[in-house]
């Protein structure tokens, strides 16, 4: 009997490029990197640095020098010092805003995917005005009305970043539940909720992290933005937005150096975000 | 000046493959089709057929390459390295006609407006183009080529979308036409209609046409010569009427025996070594 | 169309009330009481219950909301505790000067980004593309506030190319007559042209500040749209024929590209208008961001109610007003007559 007729399908084409486009490219990696060092010089540095709450006003205002590598604030503080203090409240706050809005928000757009019907409606009704405000703009309503606290400012910023994560989520549970191994498992009488978890929710996850980096990196600006407005994070706990606030009235006696450098770490730290955000979202695409 | 030539098109040693290193999707695949005859590449999916019709128009995406091997158009080189040349100011070497009509055409633009765009590139003015377009509209069996051209692609039919695309390509008068799988996706009285108007234009122009296709019976009602491509590989390559009723390649008897619904024991059992190649 | 028009209509409509739901809500059920969150802690109780009082806080909630929303019918956004004044005033006079910053932004951004997102987009995969893709990742990733103040020490400071940062028009120059409130527009249109280098000179650094922000969303949205759209097969097709690349690029790339990217630039002016609030203050530029960073400070509550509620308003209806470009752009929605 002769040899069954054997269909040979073309390869995937490989291009020479594809390093960069899988899940864990060079951009990724250096976001990652670049954010990852940043939390070690956090931890570290402070050890070898002065204090970054002591005031000395005698140093105040002080250009970058040897002794004081960014220079001096108006109050006489080490402006290094500071900045590198800010690392890790900065991040954290940035990361819990981020992980609280992927969370909430891919909750709500499973359910709302998954359910349907009434369910449905007001959810994506709710999150449809949630989205009508500028971002920023919601942030600081929020904030305003929760109280003065940084728990408020986050709350804030995650409340904005929500209705991204609820509508990503819900279309990827629509298409996933129409599917049949979906249907075959409710024909089964396997219990919704189950099935949402097990097969809608992992499926889902693909982009929300994409966009759950990005917010990240939002929330670094919009973090600093309200404590530079005197919402959330108060002098003189060390916080890059509120470094600048502080900074920002001694710019006209050309004092440089205490509003730069925390708003290069912003910078810096928002880059990070975004550069996992963006090879995430690339390694999906191609 | 071009004297009569025997053959329109000359594809010789044609290998295409991933990148300069990866699998090879063609492999030294060399033909020829004369001015005004069509011919049919037969294969199934994943035989290397489309990439055979892109490696030729120069349409490659930029992960495959032609490693080697050289098309002649009237004579002259065309795709050799992978990309199109347009001749002179009133022709291009090489049209392609796609499966997906619709794909084919930009879905915010009229499609006289696309119709003439591709008119006036090639040297026209605006008046010519526009009086040639409605000429060319009417060539291809549309009834009302005022208002066709007036409309946009997602109000036609797919069928009076690939008779634009053909208008398109007429218009530009190649001397190869490169047609992949253009009736795939049609309804089969729609399928008819365009074979024999791809056939009319065929005789109206002069000029050659590679039919690209996995339908045999397709091919058939086509074509004047064939060839048959399994992996990447020619496998046989005759005239049709040769590669129906007399073909010697056990791949390419099968093929034929199960478009003529032969399935009688003894026409399958061929021994050949088990190897196809 | 007609159909497609009254459904949006209606749906900005609703969203409309929706936030003006939304915004008293937030401000009124929150954990703890809304009298100590404007007065203060360590109040005492006959403090609170005047402060009550003046905010209206001390009848059932349900008749507050009833209270603002007929107010809001009228045009009533509450009185500003600062000024004493009515907030739905004091919005409008401010709006023309935001507004003129903003559209000065999209300007510098459209003339900047779009070419190089343009650019980025043909040569997909080169070191063009990858420049550019990283200026915007760049551009998206500096704080407003913090370059606004770098523009100033150096341009103004340094370097003295262009004048403090004193509002929307240096020391001796008068406004011009009211038209649209936008200075450098009223200054063309009245042929005054002192007034309008005047007014112009003013704005660059503002309209740089935010016309960053602007950039980089510009730039990084035409590229990625344009790309989706050169790989298409109409696209091919075009090549295939014959047509130049430069024209396959404008008349099958961007104009394909341009519906999606004008409905994500409602999404772009609700940040700049994000931004207005943090730059404005910084260049004594006396718009609805100072506004709102003002009653910020000063626990204005109705004043930073009423700016959440226009800045809502506005971001629906442009993005009305975009969602209808789109549909007159693409014919495919137009003559439906409904979105898909």
């Amino acid at each position: 009997m002769t040899a069954p007729l054997v269909h040979p399908t073309p390869p995937k084409p490989k291009s020479p490029r594809r390093a960069r486009s899988s899940r864990l490219n060079p951009l990724v990696i250096g976001g990652v990197a670049l954010l990852v060092g940043m939390l070690a010089v956090g931890f570290i540095a402070p050890h070898f640095l002065p204090d970054p709450l002591a005031t000395a006003a005698a140093d105040a205002s002080q250009p970058p020098s040897a002794e004081h590598w960014f220079g001096t604030d108006r109050y006489g503080r080490d402006v290094l010092a500071r900045t590198i203090d800010a690392i890790q409240l900065d991040l954290t706050l940035a990361l819990a805003c981020a992980i609280a809005a992927f969370t909430v928000g891919t909750v709500l757009g499973t359910l709302a995917g998954f359910m349907g019907g009434v369910v449905d409606e007001i959810i994506m009704r709710f999150i449809d005005i949630l989205a009508a405000f500028p971002a920023f703009v919601l942030a600081i309503l929020v904030a305003f009305a929760l109280g003065d606290g940084v728990v408020f400012a986050v709350a804030g910023v995650a409340l904005a970043a929500v209705p991204e994560f609820v509508r990503l989520t819900r279309a990827r549970a629509l298409s996933i539940r129409r599917q049949d191994f979906v249907l075959a498992s409710r024909v089964l009488g396997v219990r919704a909720l189950v099935i949402a978890w097990t097969h809608v929710a992992p499926n889902s996850t693909g982009p929300a992290i994409v966009q759950a980096a990005f917010v990240g990196g939002s929330a670094i600006l919009y973090l600093a933005g309200l404590a530079f407005l005197g919402v959330g994070v108060h002098p003189p706990q060390a916080e890059w937005g509120v470094m600048i606030s502080e900074g920002s009235a001694e710019i006209v006696r050309g004092i440089w150096w205490s509003s730069l450098f925390p708003g290069l770490f912003i910078l810096l730290a928002a880059v990070g975000f975004h550069l996992i955000s963006d090879g995430m979202a690339r390694g999906q695409h191609d | 000046m071009t004297d009569t030539r025997t053959s329109a098109v000359s594809v010789s040693g044609l290998t295409v493959g991933v990148g300069a290193h990866g699998p090879t999707l063609v492999d030294d695949l060399s033909f020829e089709i004369a001015a005004g005859t069509v011919m049919g590449i037969v294969g199934e999916s994943g035989s290397g057929k489309s990439v055979t019709s892109l490696a030729i128009a120069g349409l490659l995406p930029p992960s495959l390459s032609v490693r080697a091997g050289e098309v002649r158009v009237d004579g002259r080189v065309t795709a050799s390295a992978g990309r199109r040349r347009r001749r002179g100011n009133d022709r291009v070497d090489i049209g392609v006609i796609f499966q997906d009509p619709r794909a084919a055409l930009n879905p915010l633009m009229p499609i006289g407006a696309q119709l003439r765009r591709s008119l006036r590139a090639a040297g026209m003015n605006r008046a010519r183009a526009e009086s040639r377009s409605l000429e060319l509209l009417e060539d291809v069996g549309i009834a009302d080529p005022v208002r066709v051209g007036q409309s946009y692609p997602h109000e036609i039919s797919g069928g009076m979308c690939q008779r634009v695309v053909i208008a398109m390509v007429v218009g530009a008068e190649p001397s190869l036409i490169i047609a992949d799988e253009p009736t795939t996706g049609l309804d089969l009285t729609i399928q008819a209609q365009i074979l024999a108007l791809l056939h009319e234009t065929v005789t109206r122009l002069g000029c050659a046409v590679l039919l690209i296709t996995h339908d045999l019976a397709v091919a058939a009602t086509m074509c004047d010569t064939m060839l048959v491509l399994y992996g990447g590989v020619p496998v046989e390559v005759g005239t049709s009427a040769k590669i129906l009723t007399a073909a010697e390649h056990p791949y390419t008897i099968r093929l034929v025996a199960a478009v003529n619904g032969e399935v009688s024991r003894g026409a399958l059992a061929i021994d050949d070594g088990g190897d196809l190649r | 169309m007609g159909r497609f028009m009254g459904r949006r209509l209606f749906t900005a409509a609703i969203s409309i009330l929706g936030i003006c739901v939304v915004v008293f809500f937030v401000t009124r059920v929150i954990p703890g009481d809304p009298a100590v969150l404007l007065a203060g802690d360590n109040q005492s109780e006959e403090y609170l219950a005047a402060v009550r009082a003046r905010y209206g806080m001390d009848v059932p909630l349900l008749e507050q909301f009833a209270r603002y929303l007929s107010g809001l019918f009228v045009g009533d956004l509450g009185t500003s505790i600062r000024t004493g004044r009515p907030v739905a005033q004091e919005i409008m006079e401010r709006i023309p000067a935001t507004a003129e910053m903003i559209l000065a932004s999209l300007l510098f951004a459209a003339v900047i980004a779009l070419p190089l997102g343009v650019l980025a987009a043909a040569k997909k995969g080169t070191w063009i593309d990858a420049l550019v893709r990283a200026a915007s990742v760049v551009a998206s990733s500096v704080a407003s506030f913090w370059i606004a103040l770098v523009l100033v020490f150096v341009f103004t400071y340094q370097l003295r190319l262009l004048p403090t940062p004193t509002g929307r028009l240096p020391r001796g120059f008068d406004p011009p007559p009211h038209i649209t409130g936008m200075y450098t527009v009223d200054a063309l249109l009245t042929g005054n042209f002192a007034t309008f280098g005047a007014a112009a000179s003013m704005l660059v650094l503002p309209g740089l500040t935010i016309g960053l922000l602007a950039a980089g969303f510009i730039a990084k949205l035409v590229r990625n749209e344009m790309v989706e759209q050169l790989d298409s097969g109409f696209v091919r097709m075009s090549r295939s024929l014959g047509i130049s690349k430069a024209r396959v690029i404008v008349q099958d790339g961007l104009r394909n590209a341009g519906p999606p990217i004008v409905t994500a630039l409602a999404l772009l002016v609700g940040s700049l208008i994000g931004g207005a609030v943090l730059v404005e203050t910084i260049f004594a530029w006396p718009g609805l961001g100072r506004y709102a960073s003002d009653a910020l400070a000063n626990k204005d509550l109705a004043a930073l109610q009423g700016f959440v509620l226009c800045a809502g308003a506005a971001v629906v209806l442009l993005s009305l007003a975009l969602d209808l470009i789109y549909a007159w752009m693409d014919p495919r929605v137009r003559l439906a007559g409904a979105r898909s």
